[in-house]
């Protein structure tokens, strides 16, 4: 009798657990077949590539159009080319900008193939303005000029192995002095604070170094770029002017301001120093202190940029004194500016502040 | 039979070694580990400290226990790269050959490390990474760029350079075929 009411009452439990286990085989299978269906669409590689080709040809497609235009002759195709080129290389930082978002997700083949795609484009863009619309001349050289100050700037070129042409228009343009392989430094210049030097990097591992109180302007897209041992000196390798395919080391730089757009930053040894990036992996910072950050293009003025900072991250603690901090909004002088002049413009108040 | 008589049987019978992957930062360590042992290479991060893999690697029919010890290059780093040089089998050094400007301040690290007199029977592999990088560096132009030569390696010493490309995949397994065989030479011929 016993025996039969035990017998039950163990059938009774085990007809319990069996529902049980059903219920949760069933909530388990229903959460994995959301899970497999969610997938976040700013997370799928293959829209994200997919969307990244259809930007570069449509904007390939727009400034060849614009460009045959130009070349037949029609009114006004001129400013709609230097439109469409000026809103191409925004495009390009966007690009950019885009792919250094995703690296989380795409596979290293595929950020290196947006990283070459966004070049190409940039590189098309350069090419068809070198062709289709004459190279400007900045205000600022002729203020130079005016000013008395291309003595000074000759100095500077003639230190650098100046091998600009003589007619005048590029007089300000210098290619580092050449110190082998593809190796260039431009050296040991003094800008008074008024001087802008333009540096002609393109296919170089250029190191510009011990110099003081200038803006250099780096033209092309080097592909590695040494700052070491300047003081007060803005650099500026990004947006139209020029770009780095690979790193930018800074070392031992003081004061002043940087804006680049390269595929690495890494900084030692450097106080007071304002960067405006567009970077495609984190910024790393070592043994050095009271640095500013904020990304080269932000157009609502709230994007920050995340720095590792090795002295800080080494500490056991992890709460060392944090060595850098982001430039505020309203003190973003070089973010966000569009032309080329108005960036040299902000440069040089910077540099005479 | 004492514990370390033990232990050494026991890594005998394992087959196991111990592998040191150096090289200045950014240099592409973690992402060479990772591929050799098929993980995911997406989403990597600056090392802070060290990581050890271990992992299985099968060279002509005969399966080795691979320790590997990835440790960060950072410049604040590289001070505690001595306290993982005991026991070392092979150094595995990575260059980043497209980084040409580093190429001096790589090379006075490696002939510091090379110095070590606890690395001084240790295989060494110079891996010259990023291969499919335009403007990277030949084998042959990283060696002379890194004064890598008998006398300067250590005349005793197994050494060689290898182009790879951890991104890619491309030359990783063939150098990592001719460490695990030089090490296996060496602890294992008679075992």
């Amino acid at each position: 009798m016993a025996s039969s009411s035990s017998a039950s009452r163990a059938s009774t439990v085990l007809a319990r657990l069996e529902a049980r286990h059903r219920v949760r085989a069933l909530e388990a299978q229903k959460v994995k077949s959301q899970t497999s269906t969610q997938k976040a669409p700013e997370e799928d590689s293959d829209a994200f590539l997919s969307l990244f080709t259809q930007i570069q040809k449509e904007t390939t497609q727009n400034m060849q159009t614009c460009a045959v235009a130009c070349s037949s002759g029609e009114p006004e195709a001129q400013s709609k080319l230097a439109n469409e080129i000026a809103e191409t290389l925004v495009t390009c930082d966007r690009m950019r900008a885009m792919t250094a978002s995703a690296t989380y997700y795409l596979t290293s083949f595929d950020v290196r193939a947006c990283e070459a795609q966004s070049n190409a484009l940039r590189d098309l863009a350069h090419a068809l303005r070198a062709k289709h619309l004459p190279r400007r001349r900045f205000k600022f050289s002729q203020d130079f000029s005016r000013r008395g100050y291309a003595g000074a700037l000759e100095h500077v070129l003639e230190s650098a192995s100046d091998t600009s042409t003589a007619n005048g228009d590029d007089a300000r343009t210098a290619r580092p002095a050449d110190i082998g392989g593809r190796e260039a430094a431009l050296e040991n210049f003094d800008g008074g604070k008024t001087q802008v030097i333009d540096v002609d990097v393109s296919g170089l591992d250029a190191t510009i170094r011990d110099g003081r109180d200038a803006v250099v302007v780096c033209r092309g897209r080097a592909t590695a770029l040494r700052l070491a041992r300047l003081t007060n000196c803005i650099v500026l390798c990004a947006g139209e002017m020029g770009s780095v395919d690979g790193p930018v080391y800074v070392e031992e730089c003081t004061q002043g301001a940087v804006a680049v757009d390269s595929r690495q930053l890494r900084i030692h040894d450097s106080q007071g120093v304002a960067f405006y990036v567009a970077v495609s992996s984190t910024p790393i910072m070592e043994d050095s202190s009271n640095l500013k950050f904020a990304p080269w293009r932000d157009e609502d003025g709230t994007g920050d940029v995340h720095v590792q900072d090795f002295n800080r991250v080494l500490r056991d603690d992890g709460m060392g004194t944090c060595n850098w901090s982001t430039i505020d909004a309203t003190s973003r002088v070089l973010t966000g500016l569009n032309t080329e002049e108005a960036v040299l413009s902000a440069a040089r108040g910077l540099l005479c502040t | 039979m004492g514990l370390l008589s033990i232990i050494r049987k026991v890594k005998r019978k394992e087959r196991e070694m111990r592998l040191l992957m150096v090289g200045l930062d950014n240099a592409g360590k973690t992402t060479v580990v990772r591929r050799v042992n098929g993980e995911d290479i997406t989403g990597l991060a600056p090392t802070v400290g060290f990581h050890i893999k271990t992992m299985a690697y099968n060279v002509g029919g005969v399966s080795y226990r691979l320790n590997v010890w990835d440790v960060g290059g950072q410049r604040s780093l590289r001070g505690y790269w001595r306290n993982y040089f005991e026991k070392t089998d092979a150094l595995v050094w990575v260059v980043d050959s497209g980084d040409v400007m580093r190429m001096d301040e790589c090379a006075a690290e490696l002939s510091a490390l090379l110095g070590e007199e606890r690395l001084l029977g240790a295989t060494l592999l110079v891996l010259a990474n990023k291969q499919d990088l335009s403007g990277a560096l030949s084998v042959d132009e990283v060696s002379k760029r890194l004064g890598l030569t008998g006398e300067s390696v250590g005349k005793t010493r197994h050494w060689q350079v290898a182009a790879c490309s951890a991104a890619t995949g491309e030359g990783l397994l063939d150098a990592f075929h001719w460490v695990v065989s030089d090490v296996a030479s060496r602890l294992y011929a008679l075992a």
